[in-house]
């Protein structure tokens, strides 16, 4: 008897990018379901329209998203962008509402639309650390941005331990040069 | 079980990279010219970057003695961060441990669940907590967010933004720097030294909005919420 072949695996190396917008229960609980799934709708919008062509969006999580990006780059621009889309939906509307996100780089494995995998898993630990409005990114992702991270600021936190991970992960907060 | 003592010897000012999984970490910083490392299973070993790297293994608490100046980086999973003394800039983060720091030259604190205390901060102060409620007494430009959790600060002399899905905001400011805060549920109060003329732009969609202070342009005060009275108010 022959053992069947296992199945192809497909590694990516890219950055791995979670969202998640806070306070979409109170959100929620104050403006209803139908102003929820509306934010949901403009949410999605405002990705899809900012989205470089080699990302993807891999899955939604609730409100929030998992997004793969096969450049770190390109995954910072895209995340300080939307984190300006937000600022100006704020600037119009009394209910504010943040994204925080949190970016990995590394290695994941595909599992038919879906990605698994330690770095993945690092992402959506570091997203929990974030505040709203804020971008957090691990020394791996700092690393893959490298010459060009003067575009950018980044602001140590230091060492995170995070549940599950085996070992402490040094994270930074990055906003555009020159930002408070 | 035994406790172990470890002496580095430090070249001015150091910087520390502190980690801890469940245990208490406290650290001082005082009038001293080594790091003195003390705690049960624990290392300390300056790094290739010249930075002093402390860890302590599993519930076993950590009590580090530096130089006054030195910058402090600490994570800890569940343990509690007591930072003393006169440090230079503090970033400390604990999934689920309280975060207390007596004084620091600027500050990044982080805690999930756990309560965030600071008492004084000279330059820009960050706090960052999920449910935890953050009370900073002094402080230069502040920057706080929670998502449940109370937020005070009792005197900012710098500008202000507060971020809060719920919680109750108390704000000292200067009277001459901005204030903004963005809130979904939750009373707003922000005092004012009683002379300032702020430039009051309130917005509340159930609650009452209420200056006290006359109009004027000393310093911007946004105050943005759904449900909750916001109150601009002259210092006592």
């Amino acid at each position: 008897m022959t053992a069947a072949a296992p199945p192809a695996v497909e590694v990516l190396r890219g950055a791995v990018l979670f969202t998640d917008i806070v306070g979409f229960t109170e959100f929620t609980a104050l403006r209803g379901d139908l102003e929820a799934l509306a934010l949901l709708s403009r949410q999605e919008e405002i990705v899809r329209a900012s989205l470089p062509g080699s990302a993807r969006v891999v899955k939604e999580l609730g409100d929030g998203l998992l997004l793969w990006f096969p450049d770190a780059c390109a995954a910072l621009d895209f995340a300080l962008e939307l984190q300006d889309r937000y600022d100006q939906e704020n600037a119009t509307d009394v209910m504010p509402i943040w994204v925080r996100m949190g970016m990995h780089w590394g290695t994941q494995t595909r599992r038919r639309d879906d990605i698994v995998g330690h770095d993945v898993n690092v992402a959506s630990r570091i997203v929990n650390h974030a505040g709203p409005g804020e971008i957090l990114l691990s020394d791996a992702t700092l690393a893959a941005i490298g010459t060009s991270a003067g575009s950018y600021q980044f602001d140590e936190l230091g060492p995170v331990v995070m549940k599950g991970i085996p070992a402490p992960v040094r994270l930074y907060r990055a906003t555009r040069a020159g930002a408070w | 079980m035994q406790r172990d003592h470890i002496s580095v010897r430090v070249d001015g000012t150091p910087s520390l990279r502190v980690i801890s999984q469940s245990g208490k970490v406290v650290v001082l910083a005082e009038d001293r010219d080594d790091v003195l490392v003390s705690g049960t299973r624990v290392s300390a070993e300056v790094g290739a970057d010249g930075v002093v790297g402390i860890s302590g293994s599993g519930s076993g608490n950590i009590e580090v003695r530096c130089p006054a100046g030195s910058c402090v980086a600490i994570g800890t999973s569940s343990g509690s961060i007591e930072v003393r003394g006169d440090p230079g800039d503090v970033r400390a983060t604990s999934a689920s441990g309280a975060v207390t720091v007596e004084s620091a030259r600027r500050a990044d604190l982080r805690s999930e669940t756990g309560r965030v205390k600071v008492g004084c901060c000279g330059d820009n102060c960050r706090v960052q907590t999920t449910s935890g409620s953050v009370e900073v007494e002094r402080s230069a430009a502040t920057e706080v967010s929670t998502a449940s959790g109370a937020v005070t600060v009792g005197r900012a002399e710098g500008r202000m933004r507060v971020r809060t899905a719920s919680g109750r905001v108390e704000l000292g400011g200067s009277g001459r720097d901005d204030i903004t805060v963005q809130t979904m549920s939750g009373r707003v109060t922000v005092k004012l030294p009683p002379e300032t003329r702020p430039a009051a732009r309130l917005r509340s969609m159930t609650g009452r909005e209420h200056c006290e202070l006359p109009d004027g342009a000393d310093c911007l005060v946004a105050v943005q919420t759904m449900q909750g009275a916001i109150d601009v108010v002259g210092m006592e």
